[in-house]
């Protein structure tokens, strides 16, 4: 099983490269990628750099172009794709059926991994891009459990890489609309969801925090309660005569535990999510599953995550602690 | 101007589906789209069931689409897709990928529900080659874009026919979808014990902010909109640019004011009736989907 890391700045990138990343996944400084946000990502020079780093140490370089273009601006992601071929990229993970066609005709040598905003689910739809695009690897949205994962893996004329590690969408990725319908752009049109400029915190006189996005109240938190960076499917709201999280709580994907699982399904590749995370959690938590990984290859029947690595890993999560997510869907 | 009916998204019983096209049978509705679309754990008709409900519709002078789950996440939803792919009485409107890929390798025809992220000239063509002769277009893409699309496209592909376009102008439209099923989070029931909650919410289960702003509605494992996407004000300028069918979302077990909104429809060009005039149109014009047209 590959380790997949992510890149948001070229600290981030050395971290996961110097802490056993097999590859790293980063975007342009601009909207061709769903993670859009100011401060982050690549220009070309930094990107000819970090490709140059990590072919000196093994390590692959992937470019997330992911996001869908609406004409008359395609051109933008097909400079972008002309680009990171020129600067000798390892693969282009793609997510829109034009671009796929483009890379497929224009740049056949690149590999081209389909992201999970390509919001593919079956074997039956991997099998399509497969025969149409020559994809070599497809990144599974995260509403699947293990079994379906595995039934996938075992019919898949691609690799599969899924996500293990990070914040989580609980919604099916590539597909949703929640952070359009308010502020009225969305990862799949402008690359990222409930961009920064949309967003204020109100603090009150009592000691409580509003948090908005485009003036919409999506939560309050008490005084001295944690607050997280607001995502609308991470609120908290009013239904069925309650307030609370109608859609999912702030917390993170963790499935280390679980990588005797992961590797018995047949997974290829683990993502870990986080390009708008630090350089430091980059680190920790590469090399914390570098290490994990390389012991359950070793020996998956005795494979058990350490107790330091759990709590340090929590301490990276956000908000209120780790979950399965819909990996195991009995509790789901 | 054609008008088609997407597929019902409520949790209604068989006995209410039935009785609600029944009363459709002789309403100016061109096309009618049947099927489950959001919870292959729904109790609702079978497949057998919607395809005899489609021949009386057929009957009736509609044309019938039956259509596939929007998200295959489950060995159900994988089924049920299967079966409505491999029945030959009616077209398919594949709502997920999966059913494309069915389709295609059966060099089959085939629609797209709106649910489908096809945004440009480049990836419809795409979808032209597999096999897509009818194309909704998916909620978020503006008037703007839709028309430099259509712009691209005679560009691009010149001699190749744009495929038939629909559009959808009045309902509560899906935003998100997700494995897990927040009508029975809301009951602190996990969706594989369910036991058809959802059918307590036939509209819908509001979410409101904490200020009462009403947001969203939940419908099982969907997030829709909580305010009504409304481009019936819109209708001229539609006609103009030439968009050959618009799409209306069931929105009630009620079919009269359905009935009453085709009516109205056809009534053109006498105004609407102001019961018809309200609702957001942001995504149309560019902006934030629930932007009001009097924000704009």
């Amino acid at each position: 099983m590959q380790l997949v890391c992510p890149a948001g700045n070229f600290a981030s990138l050395r971290a996961a490269v110097q802490n056993g990343a097999n590859a790293v996944y980063l975007g342009f400084k601009d909207q061709t990628n769903a993670r859009c946000f100011e401060g982050l990502n690549f220009t070309a020079s930094e990107l000819a750099k970090a490709v140059a780093l990590g072919h000196q140490q093994g390590v692959d370089l992937l470019v997330t172009i992911n996001t869908y273009p609406r004409d008359p601006d395609r051109q933008r992601w097909i400079a972008a794709i002309d680009q990171a071929v020129e600067l000798g990229v390892d693969g282009l993970i793609l997510a829109d059926p034009g671009l796929l066609d483009y890379a497929a005709r224009h740049h056949s040598s690149t590999p081209r991994h389909l992201s999970v905003q390509g919001s593919v689910v079956s074997a039956a739809g991997l099998h399509l891009y497969h025969e149409q695009y020559g994809i070599k690897r497809a990144i599974l949205p995260r509403v699947l459990d293990f079994n379906e994962i595995q039934s996938i893996c075992a019919n898949s004329p691609v690799d599969i890489e899924v996500f293990g590690f990070g914040s989580l969408c609980v919604m099916t990725e590539g597909r949703c609309l929640l952070s359009s319908w308010l502020c009225g752009e969305s990862p799949n049109s402008h690359g990222a969801c409930s961009p920064s400029r949309f967003v204020a915190w109100q603090p009150h006189s009592d000691q409580t925090l509003d948090c908005r996005l485009n003036n919409v109240l999506l939560d309050r938190y008490r005084p001295g309660e944690a607050a997280s960076y607001p995502t609308i499917c991470k609120g908290r709201y009013r239904f069925n005569d309650k307030i609370d999280y109608a859609f999912e709580q702030p917390r993170s994907l963790n499935l280390i535990s679980h990588l005797p699982r992961l590797q018995a399904c047949g997974v290829r590749a683990i993502k870990i999510e986080g390009r708008q995370r630090s350089p430091a959690y980059v680190a920790s938590v590469t090399r914390i599953w570098r290490k994990a990984i390389d012991v359950c290859r070793a020996a998956p029947q005795q494979f058990r995550p350490e107790p330091k690595d759990l709590v340090e890993l929590n301490g990276l999560c956000e908000g209120l602690g780790t979950t399965c997510g819909a990996y195991i869907k009995e509790d789901y | 101007m054609q008008i088609t009916l997407a597929p019902s998204p409520h949790p209604w019983t068989p006995d209410v589906t039935s009785a609600f096209y029944s009363a459709l049978e002789k309403a100016p509705i061109d096309t009618v789209v049947l099927g489950e679309t959001v919870c292959s754990q729904r109790d609702n008709l079978s497949v057998e069931a919607w395809i005899e409900l489609g021949t009386k519709l057929s009957a009736a002078d509609h044309a019938v689409r039956l259509a596939t789950p929007i998200l295959v996440d489950s060995p159900a939803a994988m089924t049920l897709t299967q079966e409505i792919c491999g029945q030959f009485r009616f077209p398919v409107e594949a709502s997920d990928t999966t059913a494309i890929a069915l389709l295609h390798a059966q060099r089959r025809p085939f629609a797209t529900s709106p649910a489908l992220s096809v945004y440009n000239a480049h990836s419809l063509h795409e979808l032209v080659r597999w096999g897509l002769t009818h194309w909704c277009v998916p909620i978020e893409l503006s008037r703007s874009n839709l028309l430099h699309l259509t712009t691209v496209w005679a560009s691009a592909f010149p001699g190749t026919v744009l495929p038939g376009i629909e559009l959808t102008v009045y309902g509560y439209p899906m935003l998100s979808c997700s494995a897990r099923c927040f009508t029975a989070q809301a009951y602190s029931r996990h969706r594989a014990h369910c036991e058809q909650i959802c059918r307590c919410h036939p509209a819908g289960m509001t979410v409101n902010s904490l200020e009462e702003m009403r947001l969203f509605l939940i419908n099982g494992p969907q997030v829709c909109s909580g305010e009504l996407c409304n481009l019936l004000p819109c209708l001229d300028d539609i006609r103009q640019i030439e968009i050959p069918a618009v799409r209306i979302i069931p929105f009630s077990a009620d079919p009269a004011p359905l009935l009453e909104l085709v009516h109205s429809i056809h009534a053109h060009p006498a105004p609407l009736p102001e019961t018809f005039r309200q609702g957001s149109q942001g995504y149309w014009l560019g902006e934030a989907g629930m932007a009001a047209p009097a924000a704009l």
